[in-house]
């Protein structure tokens, strides 16, 4: 059968019947409320086997219009309802009676924690938000977003709220203070005195130091629940084993900061003005340094890029200082430290910097910084009180064994006399008690004499981990505790050799690793799926082991080293690094392996290294070194080891500290790093006469096989300071020289950079048709050198290819049309923000082309974009040349130049290091 | 070609009719071509169901109707007439799907330049902002970049969505833990697995954030998660952490180069990721210039020139009511979507239907 035409008015009659029909408000369907009862009453149902409340002829998946797969409940396929039409069913049961008779209907129904809370309450149990955890208050708030609140038995949800507020602000780290917390009582008073000190000169910062298990953690969190109950000390709990506290950025740490401190000082639901501001000028920062990353920009001076991203910081600073109650103490603890503490002295500039601020505007601001061994705070520029956590006195330490089960007072004292005081030492060998149980002399066989807390505490783990069933999965854990990560590929390939397993069948390592993973205490899962030992644990074993085992740990290093050398996963060249430097092998074996990617994952082991392996480690990541160490190295050594430290420097010391840091030695490398660095310091102090002149010495001394990427940066810094000194010819002279070397790399980045370059010389004043008769020419090889740009790459230099394109001017419509997309964006999305202006040029551009404008005037940079993006896709020959003006004029309209910026394009012949410095520092 | 509500929907009342019969997997295979059925494995009906219905999708337009109308069509017989119709014809087609106005769902999908260059730019082996954030008014079109995500990925083999909604006013009870296991079911995992909380908030939710992409990365697909409506405001504050850490952990690592995160209507502030690499966007009313523009494609498909009285009718009625700029973005989609059907099923000579 055929269909009539489609004429105008059936089309008309079609199209409105089909907008009316949407227009009329549709009842409910009759049969499907008895199933919204039903599921009213449901945190979460089966939508297959749910059964009404009431009569209907309707099949249960009537229901999926008004529900939606319950998060979590996924992989059972249950459902839950929408929040509105819960809310209505619940008020059209009103009672609890009629309610609780919903529920008898589906006595298979999923006990979820939620639906117990419900079902408590609708039994009419009480509700004592005292003693209520963090997840059962929020699943009390539910319960008023399903519109019971003001129902009998339910608190007034402002109190659920300050409840909820509070347990949040305790969660993380509520599990490490527990009921069994003895003594320290003298160590609390001083914390306390500290705290509530009035006079910010008498010092800000307590560093709270001790070895491992010593209870630096317990100390703070107990302090903080004390007060917490009390309402009057807020705080921010920022343990530094949490990678998303980025010391370098210190940004990271004041949102999270904030998130706390939210939590702590607001009655209601919603955030406080005073956060919402805060939040905002967090995404107002984040735009700011987007803008600053640009590099090609209206910034003519690196020092003023430099100036503004201080800036940003100190607007964010402030902002946060905004966030801080006024008159009573903020703390602000920093825990973990040690896992920070390897870093080198420039990665904590920017963090001291951040305090410096925060403590000159807050000045009821107390840092307490806890870690493992004594920290090294000598360049912090608040002054440090210092509080080492020692030993529990005798008698706290046997109070503290009775608590843990060990009842016997005369066993306790015993076992107190065998391992000292240690709090961890104390509840390890409390468990091994309880497990083994204690012999009349304490614990049987531990050998005490002579040796540190760590070894003692290793000797404890032994013990516990020899109650592990499984022999084989026993021996995963030790000596298998050698390895940092182990995985069924592992367990196969070195641990069964380096142990004598035998052969492990693919099978039999998946169940052994099966096994390893279900001692929760020993592992934690990463995201490649292995399981990595936890360094609590790992470490005072893995003493032991080297002291006791030590042929065996070598040959458990030597199978890791011959395993790992065949991948090259990031992670596993980590390993292999990790295992060849605990061989102590020599820098020329580690220096082929090195790869920046592996860098995140040996973070962790420095501490664990020989020294001498730490040197060579600091070669390639951010690693304190001592002075002396520094002072003896090799000159190639000495430069790389100085170069990492510059960029931080470069950011927050300003040139002065990057010439005084590059002045300890002054000879050269032929093809050193530190040319470029200490060049651009010399233009950041306005010294491009002396910056020209070592430019010269460095390319006139350049080897012929030495890395391009630096010589082209080189020559392009020596054309920069050329045309800073008003030298046009000789500017022009080192733009080719870079011409002809970039014109051979791989990449066009860096050709396409210098051309854009030689064209802003060559034709100063943009114009369209210079006299200059290179122009033309130059521009043709421009266009060429965009038009093969990988998209990565034009994606990646948006700024500096919207300067091509204004240098290219109006001759290349279809390049203009194809790129013009791709790199306009981000320049759209920074005007709508605020952050660059480009009101001028629009109003411009729609006065050219009205029909850009939005009826109502709005004049969106974004909107305005989409659209003359859709038109540059759709253009006509016509329409053509005034469309490409008004797009050269938004993009002219950034003022942007490439004064002062780095040479892009060039990352393939650049070191590990330099790769990582952050784009508003590097340009 | 499904939207994610579609989607929910069609696997229930699938799992009621496999719920009944002898041999669900029969019973399926029956309803799809046999190179599809071919591919259909043993296993339990919500595995079954789930399957087919990526089987379908994946094959999309191959066969005139497409697979999945025939199994709708014999399996839910007039249960979701509207799906069917929609879907019963193939969109206009766009060359590069990252340019489509009319997405695979025939479903339109107007301007977001911005989104599409940034979605684009998600290809890459390393791309310089592997987080996305959405945000904007309710009724903007947030979750529809859902559907667009979908749509450019249903031409490409190797990459997946893990999409998650979270209902309004469903927050406090959705805790870090329920969307860890959410997102292992989606990307084929065991969710039995989960970590256990014995230590710190902020390590468990590094610990479960692990867990997931070490689930991604051993699935054998590369992955575009979808985080839609996990407000800060409504959630807890450990969902919110897991999200921080989940964004992280896209920024390094193999995850960088594998993995990628959009989150709609998330407050970007709390992300701890270098500046620089989260795509900012907002969604906007959309201009009538836009709307004309996917009225053409719309109309062309049905060879209707822009000229045409036709063409002036459609753009009056679908027009009608709006200002310029259109906010009211849902209604929008559906007068498109309604104007495709209708200039589906009729032509200028008359197509003939059975």
């Amino acid at each position: 059968m055929t269909d009539p035409p489609l004429t105008s008015e059936s089309l008309r009659t079609a199209l409105e019947a089909r907008f009316a029909a949407r227009r009329t408000a549709v009842p409910l369907p009759r049969g499907v409320t008895p199933y919204l009862d039903a599921a009213a009453v449901l945190h979460v149902f089966d939508p297959v086997r749910i059964r009404p409340y009431g009569d209907t002829s309707e099949p249960s998946t009537v229901l999926n219009e008004y529900s939606v797969p319950a998060v979590g409940w996924r992989h059972a396929g249950l459902r839950c309802l929408r929040t509105e039409h819960r809310r209505n069913a619940l008020r059209r049961l009103g009672t609890t009676g009629r309610m609780r008779a919903a529920l008898k209907v589906n006595p298979d129904r999923e006990r979820t924690d939620m639906q117990l809370m419900f079902e408590r309450w609708l039994d009419g149990k009480p509700i004592v938000l005292d003693d209520k955890t963090y997840v059962e208050l929020e699943n009390l708030r539910q319960l008023y977003e399903w519109g019971l609140e003001g129902r009998p038995g339910l608190p007034p949800r402002s109190l659920v709220e300050a409840a909820r507020r509070r347990r949040s602000a305790v969660a993380l780290f509520e599990h490490l203070v527990d009921d069994h917390f003895t003594g320290r009582a003298a160590e609390r008073a001083a914390i306390d005195l500290f705290v509530h000190a009035p006079d910010p000169a008498t010092g800000s910062m307590l560093a709270i130091w001790g070895p491992g298990g010593s209870g630096k953690t317990a100390l703070i969190g107990r302090f903080l629940m004390d007060h917490l109950d009390a309402g009057h000390l807020p705080f921010a709990y920022l343990p530094f084993d949490s990678e998303t506290l980025d010391l370098v950025e210190p940004f990271t740490v004041l949102v999270s900061a904030a998130a706390q401190l939210d939590t702590q000082t607001v009655a209601g639901d919603d955030a406080s003005p005073e956060s919402r501001a805060f939040n905002a000028e967090v995404e107002l920062y984040r735009d700011r340094r987007g803008s600053l990353q640009r590099r090609a920009s209206e910034y003519s001076e690196r020092v003023s890029r430099l100036s503004d991203l201080s800036k940003a910081d100190e607007s964010l600073y402030d902002a946060f200082a905004r966030l801080v109650p006024t008159g009573v103490p903020f703390v602000l603890v920093f825990d973990t430290f040690e896992e920070v503490v390897y870093r080198s002295e420039e990665d904590f500039l920017g963090f001291w910097a951040m305090l410096d601020h925060l403590h000159r505007r807050l000045p009821r601001l107390r840092i307490l910084i806890a870690g493992r061994g004594h920290p090294d705070l000598n360049l912090s520029p608040i002054p440090v009180y210092e509080l080492l956590l020692g030993e529990l006195p005798g008698h706290e330490a046997v109070t503290l064994l009775r608590r843990l089960g060990v009842t016997d007072n005369a066993v306790a004292e015993r076992i107190t006399g065998q391992i000292g005081g240690n709090p961890l030492s104390l509840r390890l060998a409390a468990r091994v008690a309880g497990e083994a149980g204690p012999g009349k002399t304490g614990l049987d066989g531990l050998s005490t004499w002579a040796i540190g807390a760590e070894l003692i505490r290793g000797q404890l783990y032994q013990r516990l981990l020899e109650h592990i069933h499984d022999t084989d999965v026993r021996t995963l854990a030790h000596p298998g505790m050698v390895l940092r990560r182990v995985d069924a590929a592992v367990i196969r390939r070195v641990l069964a050799p380096a142990c004598e397993l035998g052969q492990i069948s693919p099978n039999r390592a998946a169940q052994l690793l099966d096994g390893l993973r279900r001692e929760q205490t020993l592992v934690s899962i990463e995201s490649d799926g292995s399981l990595h030992y936890r360094e609590e644990v790992r470490r005072p074993v893995l003493d032991l082991l080297v002291r006791d085992q030590p042929a065996q740990v070598r040959a458990i290093h030597t199978y890791a080293v011959r395993y790992y050398s065949t991948r090259d996963e990031p992670a596993d060249r980590a390993e292999e690094l990790y295992h060849r430097m605990m061989l102590d092998e020599p820098a020329a074996a580690l220096d082929g392996r090195w790869t920046r990617s592996a860098e995140p994952y040996l973070r962790s082991a420095v501490d664990e290294l020989p020294p001498g392996q730490r040197r060579w480690l600091a070669g390639h990541m951010s690693i304190r070194l001592p002075a002396e160490v520094l002072r003896i190295a090799d000159l190639d050594e000495w430069e790389r080891l100085t170069a990492r430290k510059t960029s931080e420097h470069v950011r927050h010391g300003g040139p002065e500290s990057v010439l005084q840091l590059l002045g300890a030695r002054t000879e050269r490398t032929p093809d050193s790093p530190l040319f470029t660095i200490e060049a651009r310091a010399l233009f950041d102090l306005g010294r491009h006469v002396d910056g020209a002149g070592l430019l010269d010495r460095a390319l006139a001394g350049y080897p012929l096989v030495g890395n391009q990427g630096r010589l082209a940066e080189l020559l392009w810094l020596r054309g920069q300071a050329a045309e800073e000194l008003g030298d046009v010819a000789g500017c022009l002279e080192f733009l080719q020289r870079l011409a002809e070397v970039t014109d051979r790399m791989r990449t066009r980045l860096a050709y396409a950079q210098t051309l854009t370059e030689i064209l802003g010389v060559r034709n100063p004043e943009n114009e369209d048709d210079p006299s200059d008769p290179a122009v033309g020419p130059l521009r043709d090889r421009l266009a060429g050198a965009l038009d093969v740009l990988r998209f990565a790459d034009v994606d990646r230099e948006r700024s500096l290819i919207r300067l091509a394109l204004c240098r290219l001017g109006p001759h290349y419509p279809d390049l203009l049309a194809e790129l013009f997309p791709v790199v306009v964006y981000d320049l759209a999305f920074l005007a709508s923000r605020g952050v660059i202006d480009l009101r001028t040029a629009i109003a411009e551009v729609i006065a050219e082309l009205p029909e850009l404008a939005l009826p109502d005037g709005q004049a969106d940079p974004v909107t305005v974009v989409e659209i003359i993006v859709r038109q540059l896709r759709d253009r006509t020959g016509a329409d053509t040349g005034a469309l490409v003006q008004a797009v050269l004029r938004l993009l002219r309209a950034e003022h942007a130049s490439l004064s002062g910026a780095a040479l892009a394009g060039i990352d393939d012949y650049r070191e590990a290091w330099e790769l990582e410095v952050t784009r508003e520092v590097s340009g | 070609m499904l939207t994610a509500a579609e989607y929910d929907d069609i696997k229930t009342r699938l799992l009621r009719v496999v719920a009944t019969v002898a041999s669900p997997r029969q019973t399926l295979a029956a309803a799809i071509p046999g190179r599809l059925a071919e591919r259909l494995p043993d296993g339990e009906p919500r595995i079954l169901v789930e399957r087919v219905l990526a089987l379908c999708t994946e094959d999309a337009y191959h066969d005139d109707p497409p697979a999945v109308v025939v199994l709708l069509e014999l399996l839910l017989p007039l249960q979701v007439a509207t799906t069917v119709a929609r879907l019963r014809t193939p969109p206009p087609p766009a060359p590069d799907p990252f340019e489509a106005l009319i997405m695979i769902s025939k479903l339109p999908f107007l301007d977001r330049q911005s989104t599409r260059a940034a979605l684009r730019d998600f290809l890459e082996i390393r791309p310089t902002r592997p987080v996305m954030v959405v945000t904007g008014p309710s009724g903007f079109g947030k979750t529809y970049t859902g559907d667009f995500v979908d749509h450019v990925l249903s031409a490409r083999r190797g990459i997946q969505h893990c999409r998650i909604p979270l209902e309004e006013g469903q927050g406090p009870s959705t805790g870090a833990e329920e969307l860890a296991r959410d997102l292992v079911t989606i990307l084929g995992g065991d969710p039995a697995q989960q970590p256990p909380k014995t230590t710190n908030g902020d390590r468990w939710a590094k610990d479960l954030a692990n867990w997931v992409l070490s689930v991604a990365n051993n699935s054998g697909f590369d992955w575009w998660f979808l985080l839609d409506g996990f407000n800060g405001q409504e959630v807890r504050r450990e969902t919110q952490t897991l999200i921080t850490k989940l964004a992280f952990l896209m920024t390094t690592g193999v995850s960088r180069d594998r993995h990628r995160l959009i989150l709609t209507d998330f407050d970007r502030s709390a992300l701890t990721i270098r500046p620089g690499m989260i795509a900012a966007e907002e969604t906007r009313p959309i201009p009538f210039d836009s709307v004309r523009a996917a009225i053409a494609v719309v109309l062309g498909h049905a060879g209707i020139a822009p000229d045409d009285q036709r063409a002036v009718v459609a753009e009056a009625e679908v027009l009608q009511g709006f200002a310029d700029p259109v906010t009211d973005l849902a209604e929008l989609a559906l007068r498109l979507s309604d104007l495709a059907e209708v200039t589906d099923h009729r032509t200028l000579t008359g197509s003939t239907t059975s």
